[in-house]
């Protein structure tokens, strides 16, 4: 029988800054998986998230909430919460300094092709300060009308190294 | 290479309805593991929330023995902490009725096929709520009855749904 959940593009970046996925959202689909493991930065940084409409345009206006939870093995918990801000700022954490460090991310994205809002939640499993495990729970939204078709990733520091992978669901 | 996900059953909501079933009749015991998705989910009546009950033989269990312990990721203010136990429903997210109010949601249901056991769920939602903000819920519940269950019904606690898509898949084995 066939899957419900099939592969729409991969795409690998190395040693950059910021890349981008194109025309990976669809009308096909409603609702997408996105697949980010084994990230791994030139140094500790942060890969954020900005998304792209059928224009071509990458979105970078304070259009983005989010909130997310630091699960942290050493510390307390840390709340994240940014309102009208210009990207996703933690949909991944890597350390770049650490032998192993590389950091994953597994997101669902919700209606980015029609035109309403474009939510988002993301889980990941990362490193920071070089030693300490700290999951990640977020979630977020895009607060524009605008069909959206692929996403856009940057840095906040230092270069990148990924294969990100994108389902959708059927 | 066939899939591992398969969809097991869907209902699309386009007008009004008291309540969405997924499985019941159409339900596939033959899977450990099901994950549900739920997609621009809306209801009729503004400021309400969406509900949740697992399927008994085909028929919502009302009986109290819902527990659940959830930590809500706000965009607006300081994260909360919501739980319960014994309650006769489990309560899912807040609902809208503006354009933007959606709930989005993916579930993992577990144990549902054993009769000896619990039937257990976790779930993310990602919601735009009827007040205008960002939220995430992250959160685990059981339903404390040993017996096996076939499904899951969505609800309003207050009017009805005016659209969503509510789609069961099996993880398989």
């Amino acid at each position: 029988m066939a899957g419900s959940l099939e592969f729409i593009k991969s795409t690998t970046y190395s040693g950059v800054s910021s890349f981008s996925i194109t025309d990976c959202f669809s009308a096909k689909y409603d609702v997408y998986k996105v697949v980010a493991d084994d990230i791994v930065t030139s140094t500790q940084a942060f890969l954020r998230l900005r998304f792209i409409n059928s224009s071509g345009t990458i979105i970078s206006t304070n259009d983005y909430d989010f909130a997310d939870l630091f699960l942290k093995a050493d510390a307390t918990f840390t709340q994240r919460i940014y309102k009208s801000v210009d990207d996703i700022f933690d949909f991944n954490l890597s350390d770049g300094s650490l032998s192993g460090g590389a950091g994953n991310t597994i997101a669902e994205i919700y209606n980015p092709f029609d035109t309403s809002y474009t939510n988002l939640s993301w889980e990941a499993s990362n490193i920071y300060s070089s030693t300490y495990g700290v999951g990640l729970k977020g979630v977020g939204v895009l607060k524009q009308s605008t069909s959206i078709t692929g996403m856009h990733f940057l840095t906040n520091t230092g270069t990148v190294t990924s294969t990100i992978k994108v389902y959708g669901y059927k | 290479m066939s899939g591992a996900l398969i969809k097991i059953d869907e209902e699309i909501v386009t007008s009004s309805v008291a309540s969405v079933d997924l499985g019941g009749a159409n339900w596939d015991s033959s899977y450990d593991v099901y994950v549900v998705k739920l997609n621009n989910v809306q209801a009729v009546t503004d400021e309400t929330s969406l509900m949740l009950r697992v399927l008994k033989s085909s028929s919502a269990d009302s009986t109290a023995n819902y527990d659940r312990a959830e930590k809500v990721l706000k965009a607006y203010g300081a994260f909360g902490d919501n739980y319960y136990t014994n309650g006769t429903e489990l309560i899912m997210e807040s609902t809208g009725n503006a354009s933007t109010d959606t709930v989005n949601s993916n579930l993992y249901l577990f144990n549902f096929n054993n009769s000896s056991e619990y039937s257990f769920l976790t779930y993310l939602h990602s919601t735009y709520t009827w007040f205008d903000e960002t939220r995430g819920i992250s959160g685990g519940a059981v339903h404390t009855v040993a017996s096996a269950s076939n499904g899951v019904q969505f609800f309003i606690n207050s009017g009805n749904i005016s659209a969503g898509t509510f789609t069961l898949y099996g993880l398989k084995k």
